[in-house]
């Protein structure tokens, strides 16, 4: 091989083998985009803010492509525990150098329906409960995630996580009915 | 109604609330958002690293200076240093540190009419390049590849929107980079055609350049351990290290600019 094909090998390779990585990226997290927008709408009240985490997270799954669990589920609980991160981190007032996506704004202009009054007291209740159990209901119930996968999530174990959402629940339960009394 | 009822009944309640219920996100949209973050990476390898382009998102509180610096190029923002407090880190492991990824040199804007004057300008004199190449063209070449791969590469539709940035130490440790790949082709073509005077001229540079200035300073960690370690390499006669290692990280316009 001379010396240009040998260049060409290593500088071809590299580009297309970024080409490959950058594909794959994409097809992987495409799917994860509204749902980790919808877990910042559901823990932020400024939506823009909600937008703002969404590009912070999908940077840091950028970032971290190389480790990114191949599996769509492992995948999807492992970039919630990213997105639990960047919340953190934003609720702390830090400033990030993200690239705002606008059609990601423009995605959540529109605005939700009225809820029912029951869903409201059942968002009270779910606000009178500490915030650990606030937080793997949410898990649970709006990101629809498994209890063993939230407690994946919020770094307990499985057998943690379903006592504890067990005892979140009753206490939901409790709350919930006595303020709809 | 047992209390798993009441679990029921109070867990429907809850679901009804969802706040993101009718948040939906089209391929269009996605896209988009994964791509922006693509684009907007700022990776630690060293060579994304010199490659870093900060873009500046629409609504942030940072007021870029009118009028150019005293060197008389617009490219040059007069705004030095990290527009953001140093931000979280978070690590694998899950920990977090706090890191700014901004050193305290001026921002240049890309997107400028006259940046690849101004860029060109930035090519410091320490920085050598094998015999017969053509500094003036080098210096062009590489700036107008700084400035391409902004414009017209794969981030062009997210980063034409809001501008580019680059501050003079990654544009002159992209200038540092691609000359010690061109002294790493030297080396290799002067070690196959067993020209002695040139391949110790060529060992020579690439141990010189191990520790040019920009390099150091843009080391995130084993950057300039690894130029040292390619140097000792064709100090050594070692030529697969020098061709396979070496020329892996380079990019392809380093072998042509100037030539």
């Amino acid at each position: 091989m001379t010396l240009r094909q040998e260049i060409n090998f290593f500088a071809g390779d590299r580009s297309q083998e970024s080409a490959e990585q950058a594909g794959r990226f994409e097809t992987m997290v495409d799917p994860l985009v509204p749902l980790i927008l919808r877990y910042f709408v559901r823990r932020l009240d400024n939506r823009d803010d909600a937008a703002d985490c969404t590009a912070e997270t999908l940077l840091v799954l950028w970032r971290r492509r190389a480790k990114l669990p191949p599996e769509p589920d492992e995948l999807r609980a492992w970039s919630y525990g990213v997105a639990r991160l960047v919340l953190a981190n934003h609720q702390r007032g830090k400033r990030r150098r993200a690239a705002v996506d606008h059609s990601l704004r423009q995605a959540l202009r529109v605005q939700n329906p009225p809820p029912p009054d029951e869903a409201i007291l059942a968002v009270e209740a779910l606000k009178s409960l500490r915030g650990a159990d606030q937080e793997l209901l949410r898990l649970v119930v709006w990101e629809q995630l498994s209890v063993a996968d939230a407690g994946r999530v919020l770094g307990i174990t499985p057998g943690a996580a379903r006592t504890r959402y067990s005892r979140a629940l009753g206490r939901l339960r409790h709350r919930f009915a006595a303020i709809n009394e | 109604m047992s209390p798993i009822d009441d679990d029921e009944v109070a867990l429907v309640a809850l679901r009804a609330a969802d706040p993101a219920g009718n948040v939906v996100a089209d391929a269009a949209t996605r896209r988009s958002a994964v791509r922006a973050a693509m684009a907007s990476s700022n990776n630690r390898s060293r060579w994304s690293k010199t490659w870093a382009v900060i873009i500046v998102a629409i609504g942030a509180a940072v007021v870029i200076p009118v009028g150019a610096s005293a060197t008389g190029f617009a490219a040059f923002t007069g705004w030095f240093g990290s527009p953001n407090p140093p931000e979280t880190v978070i690590e694998e492991s899950g920990s977090t540190r706090s890191s700014s990824e901004a050193d305290s040199s001026e921002w240049l804007d890309v997107l400028s009419d006259d940046f690849i004057e101004a860029a060109t300008q930035l090519m410091p004199p320490y920085i050598t390049l094998p015999e017969g190449t053509d500094r003036q063209q080098f210096a062009r070449v590489v700036a107008e590849s700084m400035r391409n791969a902004t414009v017209t590469g794969p981030d062009a539709e997210t980063v034409g929107e809001f501008g580019a940035l680059m501050q003079t130490t990654g544009v002159v440790a992209t200038y540092e980079l691609h000359a010690q790949c061109a002294w790493r082709a030297e080396w290799i073509d002067a070690f196959d055609n067993s020209e002695q005077q040139r391949t110790e001229l060529a060992t020579q540079a690439l141990t010189n350049s191990a520790t040019w200035p920009a390099t150091v300073a843009t080391d995130g960690g084993g950057v300039v351990a690894n130029e040292q370690r390619l140097a000792a390499a064709a100090e050594a006669g070692d030529r697969t290290t020098v061709a396979t290692e070496g020329l892996r990280n380079c990019p392809a316009v380093a072998f042509s600019a100037g030539r």
